[in-house]
């Protein structure tokens, strides 16, 4: 008799601790459930890599097509150098001279800078022979951009005006 | 009485407040947390299976004759290096590669080192004299250690044998027009590989001078100071290719590679 009036005393002192253990555990059992989802799905994502190697491939591809552009860019850098000094040495015609021309070779296109000089009478008419030249030369293929450097304009030649011309022309 | 139960059940309130305060510190809290984060996680996977998944559903994987001009892609590559055993047996290379191409040509001048210009034809030499501080700036830039752009096209492979490297290199001459510019145009087509990096070219009454800085990339077996870093990965350097572009998504069709072709100059009197 004293045995029964002690276990329910004993239950309603413990209670709480039991309640408390049992919110634990199913929290513990939810992490445990979703940490097997994350891996299982980690799984799949290495099997659907491994299997369809995208990556891999677009690695393999790009590099084809640097080293197809490597193996081309000497002999194409080689042709649209000579061929721009050709075809700038053509159309420096008097009044128009060359003087020099410097070529800094990029990937995928180049800078000049002309030094040329332009003998004529007067101010207006080496103005207007300048002109001409740059027409022409931002008319020749692949130059996309030619102009006087601001700097340029002060200096005097044997018998004309100097001028430096920048510009850009493409590869290819 | 009153007083002694009352104080009873407060210490037992009190405790059991803690317990649950622990019980909710020690371990609720961090539970909760955990299953925050494995939430996202289980979120960031999916999307990322959902999105890999659309992406291999357009896109063309190789089969065995891309698998083949892949693989003879990358040989032709190895072999367009010339292979030598030291840097003065690519040096030898080079001399006997353009001297092979001077025809027309009277003055021609390899320059290895940025300030030693002989011996040479001594206008050739006082002219390059006078530009030494120039051509001494191109031939640093043209230092692998300072830019090289090919990195990313060479693959790193511990089975290689040879290293890669690249030497900065000087060549003056001065001869009439035409054949100069032949010159520079068939400058890259020997087995040296030359790359222009920068030109010079002064006309001189009928003829003309240059000064031109350039590239040599080799395969050395022996130790040498011109060798490429090779630490940049497949994105890095100056030759980028988007890897969302669509070109990467399809087999690869050589006819929309860049071409690899030797052009000669249109004859002197050409419209072109």
């Amino acid at each position: 008799m004293t045995k029964q009036r002690e276990r329910p005393a004993r239950w309603r002192r413990l209670w709480p601790l039991v309640l408390l253990a049992v919110v634990s555990l199913l929290l513990h059992a939810a992490k445990w459930h979703r940490l097997l989802e994350v891996q299982g799905l980690f799984d799949q994502w290495a099997t659907l890599a491994a299997t369809r190697p995208v990556e891999e491939t677009k690695v393999r591809r790009a590099r084809f097509y640097k080293s197809r552009f490597y193996l081309g860019y000497p002999a194409s850098a080689s042709y649209a150098t000579a061929d721009l000094v050709r075809r700038i040495a053509d159309i420096s015609q008097p009044p128009v001279r060359l003087l020099a021309i410097q070529i800094d070779l990029g990937l995928h296109d180049l800078g000049f800078e002309l030094t040329i000089e332009v003998a004529a009478a007067g101010p207006k008419a080496v103005r207007r022979k300048l002109a001409f030249f740059l027409k022409r030369l931002r008319d020749l293929p692949r130059v996309f951009q030619a102009n006087p450097s601001p700097a340029s304009l002060a200096a005097e030649g044997s018998g004309g005006r100097v001028f430096i011309i920048n510009g850009r022309a493409e590869l290819s | 009485m009153m007083t002694g139960k009352l104080t009873r059940f407060l210490l037992r309130l009190l405790a059991m407040l803690a317990v649950l305060a622990a019980f909710a510190v020690l371990d609720w809290y961090p539970t909760i947390k955990e299953l925050g984060r494995l939430r996202r996680e289980r979120g960031d996977l999916e999307l990322r299976i959902k999105d890999y998944s659309a992406m291999a559903g357009k896109f063309e994987f190789p089969n065995e004759q891309e698998n083949s001009l892949l693989a003879s892609d990358r040989d032709e590559l190895i072999r367009a290096l010339p292979r030598v055993e030291g840097d003065d047996a690519w040096l030898g290379l080079v001399h006997s590669d353009l001297q092979g191409r001077t025809k027309g040509i009277a003055n021609l001048m390899v320059i290895s080192e940025a300030d030693a210009f002989g011996p040479g034809p001594p206008g050739l030499t006082r002219w390059l004299r006078h530009q030494a501080q120039e051509i001494q700036q191109r031939f640093q830039a043209a230092d692998p250690w300072r830019r090289y752009p090919w990195q990313a096209v060479f693959p790193i492979d511990p089975e290689d044998k040879g290293h890669l490297a690249s030497r900065p290199l000087g060549v003056a001459l001065d001869a009439p027009l035409p054949e100069l510019l032949d010159f520079v145009n068939h400058f890259s087509w020997g087995d040296a590989r030359l790359e222009i990096v920068f030109l010079r070219l002064e006309p001189v009454g009928r003829s003309a001078r240059a000064w031109l800085v350039c590239r040599g990339s080799y395969q050395v077996s022996g130790p040498s100071p011109w060798l490429v870093k090779m630490d940049k990965g497949e994105g890095d350097g100056e030759l980028i290719i988007d890897p969302d572009s669509p070109l990467l998504l399809q087999k690869v069709d050589p006819l929309l590679a860049p071409r690899i072709e030797k052009k000669e100059l249109p004859p002197a009197d050409s419209p072109w």
